[in-house]
């Protein structure tokens, strides 16, 4: 019994990471319209009720960027050296286009479960 | 700070060399960043437990550098179902029959055996080891190379649902008609051993018969064909049935092998023919010729043994299809549940 409540639990938290996968890449380049540098994205995700660890943020971020969908440099702010993030010309149009398919996915999420 | 530069540190060591300094000094910032906030949150400097615990929650330098790299996996999940297929057919296909043969020459090859039996055994199970390590690293290695360049592979980009295999859910009329006729032609041609069998030996007919005491052996040796073919003409009349030919050869295998385990005593299996008195060389040729025979059988006895494996393989495959089919009720029909 205790066996099987660790799977379940484990079975979840393997769910709960493909569900967000996708949502947390949507959630940074939408956090991205405004200039943020590794910390304060990551706060203001959190404030907004999206936690995000540095493990799984800062390799996103450098795929991203890799991708072409954000611009970075470095600046120092604070007397520190940050690296500054913005959505790139190419991430806003790819970032309309997957809110779009994430309202379409929604709207018919909602049709599914008000028929269930 | 120190433990905070020992993690960094740490993490470095993990990371691709030509984004290091890049990517510590990002992960830095945000774990000085952190200690800051807390810092002035608590307003004090964190004690030692404290930035133990941060560092924690941050991960093990291994697993944070891990999620820079590009290639997660050795063998991604477009190929892992080839690479578990190409494993079990090399297991079933080298492995299997290597450890059949090696148990067949040291049981009946005195000369494959060590003094000690412990020494046979810890000698059959290094090479068994080595193989495994060999073969199972080269597949490995194939595979690796291959899921580096599989973009480039055109069998996975252009295919035709057509040239996909039929589904096994009944035996082919024509192999069984083809298998059939085969079976006849063999019992015939061993029925009539007696009559022309003479025709066989040639030349040196005169010289050597066979020993008298395999006579016995005769008209068993006829079951493994007639067992094959009765099922084969059940197989024409009943596709369905799939179990029964995986059951059939089975039963047919473990007969034969059991006669040829059997015929492995009666050394040797030629004689000088009548009261022929055989001069040197004839002595000679009869020698080599009993040798031959005696590895031919040792070979018949190896290659019956991984047909045994083989052939229980699917035996227990078909017979668990059949009951997972009289589960599901519907899903098959009732004649091939019989």
């Amino acid at each position: 019994m205790k066996n099987s409540t660790k799977l379940d639990v484990d079975l979840f938290e393997n769910l709960k990471l493909e569900l967000r996968r996708g949502c947390l890449i949507v959630a940074v380049l939408a956090q991205l319209r405004q200039e943020h540098y590794g910390y304060t994205l990551r706060k203001a995700l959190d404030d907004l009720g999206l936690a995000i660890d540095e493990g799984t943020l800062y390799p996103l971020l450098r795929r991203l960027e890799t991708q072409g969908l954000l611009v970075s440099e470095w600046r120092e702010e604070n007397k520190r050296n940050k690296r500054f993030y913005k959505l790139s010309r190419q991430g806003e149009l790819i970032l309309q286009q997957l809110l779009q398919e994430w309202q379409t996915i929604n709207a018919s999420l909602e049709r599914i479960l008000q028929e269930a | 700070m120190e433990l905070l530069d020992r993690y960094l540190q740490a993490v470095r060591f993990w990371l691709p060399r030509k984004q290091q300094d890049d990517i510590i000094a990002e992960l830095g910032d945000d774990l000085r960043s952190q200690i800051e906030e807390r810092e002035s949150a608590l307003g004090r400097p964190m004690n030692e437990d404290e930035l133990v615990t941060l560092l924690q929650q941050a991960g093990h330098p291994l697993w944070v550098a891990g999620r820079y790299q590009k290639q997660q996996a050795l063998i991604g999940p477009v190929l892992f179902p080839l690479y578990s297929f190409v494993l079990k057919i090399v297991a079933l296909g080298y492995l299997v029959p290597w450890l059949v043969v090696w148990i067949v020459l040291t049981v009946f090859v005195p000369s494959h055996r060590a003094s000690d039996p412990m020494l046979t055994l810890a000698g059959g199970w290094a090479s068994f080891c080595t193989n495994i390590i060999v073969i199972f690293g080269s597949v490995t290695l194939a595979f690796a190379i291959l899921e580096r360049v599989q973009s480039a592979v055109s069998a996975l980009q252009q295919w035709d649902p057509r040239k996909l295999p039929r589904p096994k859910d009944r035996v082919s009329r024509v192999e069984s008609v083809f298998g059939l006729v085969f079976s006849i032609v063999y019992i015939a041609w061993w029925l009539s051993l007696p009559r022309y069998g003479a025709l066989i030996f040639g030349p040196i007919a005169g010289f050597f018969s066979l020993n008298p005491a395999l006579h016995t052996w005769y008209l068993p040796l006829l079951a493994p064909p007639s067992i094959v073919a009765v099922q084969q003409c059940v197989n024409i009349l009943r596709p369905q049935w799939t179990w029964l030919r995986a059951a059939a050869q089975l039963l047919s295998d473990s007969i034969a092998l059991f006669i040829f385990i059997a015929l492995t005593k009666f050394h040797p299996y030629l004689i000088p023919a009548g009261t022929a008195n055989l001069d040197a060389q004839h002595t000679q040729a009869l020698v080599k010729l009993n040798q031959v025979v005696s590895w031919s059988i040792l070979c018949v006895i190896i290659g019956i043994c991984i047909a045994l494996i083989v052939h229980a393989y699917q035996t227990v495959r078909e017979l668990r299809r059949m009951s997972k089919g009289s589960r599901n009720g519907a899903a098959m029909p009732a004649s091939q549940a019989l």
